[in-house]
């Protein structure tokens, strides 16, 4: 972080006419001998690195006044395997792609694409992976849906048998029957048709799961 | 060679039997319901046969409109196992591969 931000905010790693706080007259001023090239320290190409930064009193005071404003970016970390990211939004594997990588100095001027289709098509294809073994059929969820949808006939059934044998045509109903029969003609067929319905649901995904599990080898 | 893969899936049998037995019902209720003569209706003789025949077309009345849509359903599901079947039986198919495309 402190090589970053040298001396009056230029970056020594970097041509310092395109940097913010850089001063024409102060990069053409003469250095003293302990200064270290830019060209050599950084290893850039001559033409990136045309002198070397050492404003005078003033222009230095000017850019740090400068430098105090900016705020140095520090240096991302290493790309991170596609592994390692945490799929939490479908907007994240695209934000993947463009991940920033170091140069050969150590720096990362500004982020760089780099090509690793192959990794995020294997992360989404994970993510919306039609994964046939589940739920399992012996799952405790599905059985209780099962078990739901059987209570729900059997119950139907009784209480609409009930409401049917509760209504005397000849006498009417007791009071205490009443109920039975609104009961028997409300909620028992609800119930029946529910029941029957979540039988018949269950069947067709046991169905499909089982005609994908037995496809023929190709 | 569908039909007979098919065949030997068991969820997709059972549905089958469903599809004929919302049929049989749905035929039976009809046509209790037709032949009722009512005579209960006509003040005879309150008997326990006359009642049962009540019950019995209370019952019968009540069963077509389950019977149909249980029938209908279970039809189109043995029609979605099917064509999974028929997909899963070609040549080549593969659920990745397919996806890969």
């Amino acid at each position: 972080m402190s090589q970053t931000t040298d001396r009056a905010g230029i970056d020594p790693r970097f041509d310092p006419r395109f940097q913010r706080g850089y001063v024409p007259d102060a990069a053409e001023a003469p250095e003293p001998d302990d200064e270290t090239p830019v060209s050599a320290s950084a290893g850039a190409p001559a033409a990136m690195a045309p002198g070397r930064v050492e404003p005078d009193a003033s222009a230095a005071a000017s850019a740090s006044a400068r430098a105090s404003v900016l705020v140095p970016t520090p240096a991302p970390a290493p790309p991170r395997s596609s592994a390692d990211l945490p799929a939490t939004s479908a907007r994240e594997p695209v934000a993947t792609s463009s991940r920033v990588a170091p140069d050969d100095r150590g720096a990362t001027p500004f982020p760089r694409a780099v090509t690793d289709e192959p990794a995020v098509d294997d992360q989404l294809s994970a993510m919306f992976e039609e994964t046939d073994d589940e739920p399992s059929p012996t799952d405790p969820w599905f059985l209780a849906a099962w078990a739901v949808a059987t209570v729900a006939v059997v119950v139907g059934g009784a209480l609409w048998w009930a409401g049917i044998m509760a209504e005397d045509p000849f006498g009417g109903a007791r009071p205490s029957d009443r109920w039975l029969q609104y009961v028997g003609w409300v909620v028992a067929p609800a119930l029946v048709q529910g029941g029957l319905v979540g039988i018949v649901a269950m069947l067709v995904w046991t169905g499909v799961r089982w005609a994908r599990r037995h496809r023929e080898p190709s | 060679m569908t039909v007979v893969r098919l065949l030997r899936n068991p969820a997709a049998v059972a549905l089958a039997a469903i599809v004929v037995g919302a049929v049989i019902m749905d035929v039976w209720a009809v046509r209790v319901v037709v032949s009722d003569t009512g005579q209960v209706w006509n003040g005879g003789q309150v008997t326990e046969e006359a009642l049962a025949a009540f019950r019995l077309v209370q019952f019968a009345n009540a069963v077509p409109e389950p019977a149909t849509l249980v029938g209908v359903l279970a039809l189109l599901g043995v029609i979605v196992i099917g064509a999974v079947t028929n997909r899963a039986g070609r040549p080549g198919a593969d659920v990745s591969a397919a996806r890969a495309r």
